[in-house]
């Protein structure tokens, strides 16, 4: 068997090599690449490149084909400098497997301990070792609205989920989509189910979902509301769910044929991109019931090439968290950084009620950072199932997600 | 030996890199899927094998069963209509009508469009938002609905419309070749004693054209295992899970979720069922063989 491996990992090696590398050249794989995205990533290979180092792009379409062609160049033995995975349990399996170097020499002198956010620095740390490097921040649970269509019904952004309803209701009297949902992979149906899950649970007693006990916690009344709001609100979203991309559905809110959006940082760019500006005509804010913001991110993990971090891997690490990259990276972006000491006076409206949320301490770990991908997988199937199912009730909610929270 | 050695050996000779391909890339990548399915691999492969525990899971699994029968289902469908559409389109065809160069490219353009094209020109001609549910409401008729693509229980015979729609101008190539090498002599024969074409086609022509017929059956069966990419781009798996197939919850175990041990045993599960159907086939078509040399 360890022959046939070794006679694969030669084939890899010899398709993949595209040539000897230099010393100081930067390979890295990343799935940045929509045209804010791209402009994103540019800012960061323009800083590696004033260190007097080449940068090497390997820009993957789709997170899902990014991860699958890194994680196959590292079983293969080739692999890049860098790669993007999510903040959390993503770089769980590979840790494990003993592909990644450690980072901590770059986070010791640089100081990570202290300008970065505990729970980042808890999120890639493992065993006591720093194993990823952070790049940026991203709140998951953005309430997008339509300032046009809530004008119509002479409704505001809805402080509770009660408000939410009645001007949902109002909206379909007027021939408004209330709530518009992304259907096409199952983490959009994950996203709203954690962004209701913040709303009603707060920062107190969101680690009682995520920790040990969560089966039992889902069971409990505190757990009831979550349950029952997404029970009600596949019938305030239209017929079109299913088989939508996330961002044919933010069109439903630049275009005031829908009321209300949950999604991610990210659709604030498109927001900018369809010449409109946030917090005008497309009002944002995180979740109602004052909700905190719950908070994912990317990270590069670095392969272990040969003994420790490699003199390109380090620097790459320490010009991805320095002040000024950060600062111009993730304005760009639309996403939130990842250390302090960093200007958030250009941060449109939406972006800055992410930062506010995240300075007041008023912000969770997504569930990405402490499930892993097994369990977020099956919880994003489930939930899809459930809403279609115009019958599913709160209490099928209930055993659904404590069921999950048991067998994974 | 001296047969080999003599008149042969440059046959062998040039089948050898189609051999090494063979078992270098198919059987050696084959074996390597099924020591990992008897492992606890998560992302990367490692052997600690705890053997038929994967496919305990694996059978256990609500997601795997309804993928399963999602599949029966849209096999079923999709191989029993394109072999009557194919077949009665190569029928009309054999009519000797005018311009059958032309309905020929027509019916059988759908098979040079990827499964991702066929899958997303349907996804948006079947969104009840902005396809024909919108377009025929556009038109005065406010009640009309055709929303099947979002509907659960639906939405399995939009994949086989679809598939139907890509596929039968293959099975009409194929039967058509067959049909036009019957011989005229039956023709002029069955025309002599006056037997209904019909007649003709059901029990003469058909039976002499069924190899055929299991030929495109073959293929047909091969895309409906594979079936992946049609799914993927037409309804995402959804409505909830109600096109969720095989091929697809092996993709995402595979990577998405970091399960590499279980996904690849539900690889093997979809070799072991190819096998079941194709070996009876074999002797079936062998056993047919010998008996027409008799």
């Amino acid at each position: 068997m360890k022959t046939l491996s070794l006679a694969f990992a030669t084939t890899a090696m010899a398709a993949l090599t595209t040539g000897a590398a230099t010393a100081q050249s930067a390979e890295v794989i990343h799935w940045w690449t929509s045209a804010a995205e791209s402009a994103g990533v540019g800012v960061i290979a323009d800083a590696y490149g004033d260190t007097g180092g080449e940068w090497v792009d390997q820009a993957v379409a789709g997170s899902d084909a990014a991860k699958t062609s890194a994680i196959s160049r590292m079983v293969g033995g080739n692999p890049p400098d860098a790669a993007q995975f999510n903040l959390g349990a993503d770089i769980d399996n590979l840790v494990d497997s003993a592909v990644l170097a450690p980072i901590d020499a770059v986070a010791e002198a640089n100081d990570w301990a202290s300008v970065m956010p505990q729970a980042v620095l808890d999120a890639v740390t493992r065993d006591g070792h720093v194993y990823g490097v952070p790049i940026q921040l991203q709140g998951t649970n953005f309430l997008f609205a339509s300032a046009d269509a809530l004008d119509k019904v002479g409704a505001g952004m809805p402080q509770t989920w009660d408000e939410f309803f009645e001007t949902g209701d109002k909206l379909r009297e007027a021939g408004i989509v209330p709530f518009a949902q992304a259907g096409d992979r199952d983490v959009w149906f994950m996203n709203t189910f954690q962004a209701v899950l913040a709303s009603v649970l707060g920062t107190e007693e969101w680690g009682q979902f995520t920790g040990p006990d969560g089966a039992e916690f889902v069971r409990s009344e505190a757990f009831r509301p979550v349950a029952e709001i997404m029970a009600k609100l596949p019938s305030y979203a239209d017929s079109g769910v299913s088989g939508r991309q996330w961002n044919i559905t933010n069109q439903m809110i630049l275009n005031g044929e829908a009321g209300f959006f949950i999604m991610g940082g990210w659709a604030i760019g498109e927001i900018g991109a369809a010449g409109l500006t946030p917090g005008k005509e497309v009002l944002c804010g995180v979740g109602p019931n004052h909700a905190p913001l719950v908070v994912a991110g990317d990270v590069w993990a670095m392969p272990a090439k040969g003994d420790g971090l490699t003199e390109a891997q380090a620097k790459l690490a320490e010009v991805t968290t320095s002040v000024e990259v950060q600062a111009e990276f993730t304005s760009t972006m639309g996403s939130l950084p990842v250390r302090s000491g960093v200007d958030t006076s250009k941060f449109n409206a939406c972006a800055a009620a992410g930062a506010k949320a995240i300075s007041d301490g008023n912000s969770v770990m997504a569930l990405f950072i402490n499930f892993s991908p097994e369990k977020l997988g099956a919880l994003g199937s489930e939930l899809k199932v459930l809403w279609v199912d115009p019958d599913a009730t709160a209490d099928d909610y209930v055993e659904t997600v404590a069921g999950i929270l048991e067998n994974y | 030996m001296a047969k080999f050695s003599g008149t042969r050996a440059h046959v062998y000779l040039a089948m050898l890199p189609v051999w090494i391909i063979v078992l270098v890339a198919l059987v050696s990548s084959t074996v390597w899927t099924f020591v990992i399915s008897l492992t606890n691999s998560k992302l990367l492969p490692v052997y600690k094998f705890n053997f038929f525990h994967q496919y305990e899971l694996l059978l256990k699994q609500p997601a795997w069963q309804v993928a399963v029968s999602n599949l029966i289902v849209f096999g079923v469908l999709f191989i029993a209509i394109c072999l009557v559409f194919g077949f009665v389109m190569a029928i009309m065809m054999d009519q000797r009508i005018r311009g059958e160069a032309f309905f020929r490219t027509v019916f059988l353009y759908p098979y040079a469009m990827s499964f991702v094209v066929t899958g997303l020109v349907w996804q948006w001609v079947l969104n009840p938002g902005f396809g024909i549910q919108a377009a025929v409401r556009g038109l005065g008729f406010e009640n009309f609905t055709f929303d099947w693509i979002v509907q659960p229980d639906r939405a399995i015979y939009i994949l086989v419309l679809a598939a139907v729609w890509q596929g039968s101008g293959l099975v009409m190539a194929i039967l058509l070749a067959g049909l036009r090498g019957v011989d005229e002599d039956l023709w002029k024969a069955t025309r002599i004693d006056g037997i209904a074409k019909w007649r003709v086609y059901t029990s003469i022509v058909l039976p002499i054209i069924a190899p055929m017929a299991a030929t495109a059956t073959v293929l047909l069966a091969v895309s409906v295992v594979k079936a992946y990419d049609l799914v993927v781009a037409l309804t995402g798996g959804g409505p909830g899970n109600a096109t969720e197939v095989p091929a697809k919850f092996v993709m995402e175990n595979l990577f998405a979720r970091q399960n590499v041990a279980l996904a690849n045993a539900g690889a093997i599960m979809m070799l072991v069922a190819v096998i079941a159907i194709l070996v009876p086939m074999y002797y079936a078509r062998r056993y047919m063989a010998q008996k027409a040399e008799v």
